[in-house]
């Protein structure tokens, strides 16, 4: 399954600190004919190939590695509010 | 046999320095082997080193935004490949923004180096080809939708294998570049200063051992990590936050706002982009290497500078950038001017955010742009097809102590204008008929902000032009009370009119300052306003004395001076 997308801040699932460090190692095969693009849920990083795959009920994350798993579990939400006001406007 | 005894600071310093050379050595070949200005003249470029964990050894002082997103172009070319698909001999291509290059004109070469039978780890560069295939000559479309029309996309390819040129490669690249020649002399510059690192990291080899060379660069990543969370941990923890905006994206004319909040805690830094604008239609948006290489610089600016630049100085920072947001859009966006307008802006946020807590280290807005001015067409002295990528320096802000820069080339380039003799030499399209400081294009400070500048153009022979600018429609911004710099902008004159107009107005573009495929004929005139930096600092506190002296060279008239510093001759 492939992971969420998360650009409205940290709207992903949370995860525990144990969760975080019990997820596995993924390496797909790449493709040029039906290519999938990833991003570790923590930075929003593109993610090449192999990636760290925690799952959460029936739902998965991908992460660029195992410290960044962690750091989602125990990073705040973004103080940042989605749809500022406009400098210009 | 590992290494195990701890090195001597002068082996390891002389280790150090070697590497460095090694990567400036690769510049000054490219520099004196390639076959366009942007390589000769303006040097765009950088050259690296990496380990085979894709860890940066060393690089050269050269294009800021271009050393950190090599990091991600490398990484990404070894995972997708495997350490497996590299034999000797092996060069590797690669330009695609949606793989980690920074935009479709930088193109990165890799080559494995061995030793011994052994992969020691990899020489690497980057340099902006001028033409690469985009739907406009000189690359930077200003209003294309997609990345398709940005170049031809190029993932990780061999284009030599085990020494042999993959000519089929070269066919493909050759036959959708408007110039080949000159791509195949780029390409081969870039191909020798790959060489040149091989040779030198074989010497170094053979004179140290690959054991004691590679303990070395463990050791050099581990001081470099160290030495920089020492200096983040002298940033007083806090959460910052700063706002700006990209101003319009060429297809609308709404405005792109950017919010960050900065996390000092200790001896890291997290810069959180969340809240940004979703991605632009247009090529202004920022891959998230482009977006990490802005925080990379700016940190580097505000810390020691003799820290050594490998992949430990790094380490202490994270970067967030949601995917589909205008700091880390999702394929397949444009992207062009990410790369050269989103990324300095970035980094000017990072010290804007800063301004209170480190004000003696901040600096105001730079101009903020790279002014980029695309044009080409068909040489009427021999019918060949011509392209340029030509960009301008800009006023820096002011900081404490100093008056910013005045029109040198963005935080994040680093690198040279061409200059007049070689732009009306090798491109036959235009003469150059001023070229100068802008007075009072600085914003008023303390410490002033750098000039801005003017060039105006006289059109020669029918030639198709683009533009990716900004700072058209917004200020550069002072801090700590400084004033703003002055915008820039591009207007037209055309052949029989007397007044300059904007391309909108002349031609019916959507945005003023970003458009692509303009045909001008003989006798039309271009005027590009490059913007001047922002202010530090309180403008009455300005030393007397400088503002005598910024009236007598021009850089300031009377007049400004008294409504500006409160100054009376």
């Amino acid at each position: 399954m492939s992971a969420e997308l998360n650009h409205a801040g940290r709207e992903s699932p949370a995860i525990t600190e144990e969760q975080a460090r019990e997820g596995e190692w993924i390496m797909p095969t790449v493709s040029y004919i039906n290519p999938e693009r990833r991003f570790c849920a923590f930075t929003g990083r593109p993610i090449a190939r192999r990636f760290w795959q925690v799952t959460v009920g029936e739902r998965s994350l991908s992460f660029s590695d195992p410290a960044a798993a962690l750091r989602y579990a125990t990073y705040p939400k973004s103080s940042a509010k989605p749809g500022i006001q406009d400098p210009l406007s | 046999m590992i290494n195990t005894r701890p090195l001597d600071p002068v082996t390891l310093t002389v280790i150090d320095n070697y590497l460095t050379s090694t990567c400036r050595d690769m510049g000054v070949t490219m520099m004196k082997t390639s076959y366009s200005p942007i390589f000769n003249e303006s040097l765009d470029f950088s050259c690296v080193i990496f380990d085979t964990q894709g860890q940066m050894l060393a690089q050269a002082e050269f294009c800021p935004s271009q050393i950190g997103t090599i990091k991600f172009t490398v990484t990404w070319t070894l995972d997708e490949l495997g350490l497996d698909a590299f034999e000797p001999g092996d060069v590797v291509l690669h330009n695609d923004p949606y793989r980690g290059s920074g935009h479709v004109p930088e193109h990165m070469m890799l080559k494995p180096v061995f030793f011994q039978g052994k992969l020691f780890g990899f020489v690497a560069n980057v340099a902006h080809m001028s033409e690469p295939g985009a739907k406009t000559p000189g690359g930077l479309s200003g209003d294309a939708t997609e990345v398709f029309q940005e170049g031809l996309l190029l993932p990780p390819v061999k284009i030599k294998s085990r020494g042999q040129d993959n000519d089929d490669i070269w066919k493909i690249i050759l036959a959708n570049h408007r110039t080949p020649k000159v791509t195949y002399g780029d390409f081969r510059a870039m191909m020798a200063s790959l060489d040149l690192a091989e040779g030198r990291i074989h010497e170094l080899l053979e004179a140290y051992g690959s054991s004691t060379i590679t303990s070395a660069c463990d050791e050099l990543i581990e001081i470099a990590e160290r030495r920089m969370r020492a200096e983040i941990g002298a940033i007083p923890n806090g959460v910052y936050t700063f706002e700006d905006v990209i101003e319009d994206d060429g297809i609308t004319d709404r405005s792109y706002p950017i919010w960050l909040t900065l996390t000092v805690l200790d001896e890291e830094i997290v810069a959180d982009f969340t809240g940004s604008a979703p991605q632009a239609i247009g090529p202004v948006n920022a891959i998230y290497a482009v977006t990490a290489s802005a925080v990379y610089n700016a940190v580097l600016h505000l810390t020691d500078p003799t820290i050594p630049r490998n992949e430990g100085c790094y380490r202490p920072i994270t970067v967030i950038a949601p995917p589909g947001t205008i700091v880390n859009c999702t394929f397949p966006a444009p992207v062009a001017g990410g790369n050269t307008e989103t990324s300095p802006r970035i980094t000017d946020m990072i010290f804007g955010a800063l301004q209170h807590a480190i004000p003696d280290r901040v600096v105001a807005a730079c101009g903020g742009t790279s002014s980029p001015f695309l044009f080409g067409g068909t040489d009427p002295r021999n019918g060949e097809l011509y392209a340029h990528f030509h960009f301008e320096g800009v006023g820096w802000g002011g900081r404490k102590g100093a008056d910013g820069n005045d029109m040198v080339v963005t935080i994040n380039g680093n690198c040279r204008n061409t200059p007049i003799e070689v732009f009306e030499t090798r491109y036959p399209a235009f003469l150059i008929e001023s070229y100068r400081l802008l007075p009072d294009s600085g914003g008023a400070g303390e410490y002033r902000g750098g000039l801005g500048g003017e060039r105006l153009l006289t059109v020669t022979s029918e030639v198709t032009v683009s533009a990716l600018l900004n700072r058209m429609l917004a200020d550069p911004w002072g801090v700590l009370q400084g004033g703003n710099g002055a915008r820039g902008g591009i207007w037209v004159k055309r052949v029989g009119h007397r007044e300059w107009a904007t391309f909108v107005d002349a031609f019916g573009t959507l945005s003023p300052s970003k458009f692509s495929g303009i045909r001008l004929k003989p006798g039309d005139q271009v005027r590009l306003v490059m913007p001047g930096g922002g202010g530090y600092g309180d403008p009455r506190q300005r030393d007397r004395a400088r503002i005598a002296h910024d009236i007598s060279e021009g850089f300031v008239t009377s007049e400004r001076a008294h409504a500006d510093y409160g100054y009376a001759e």
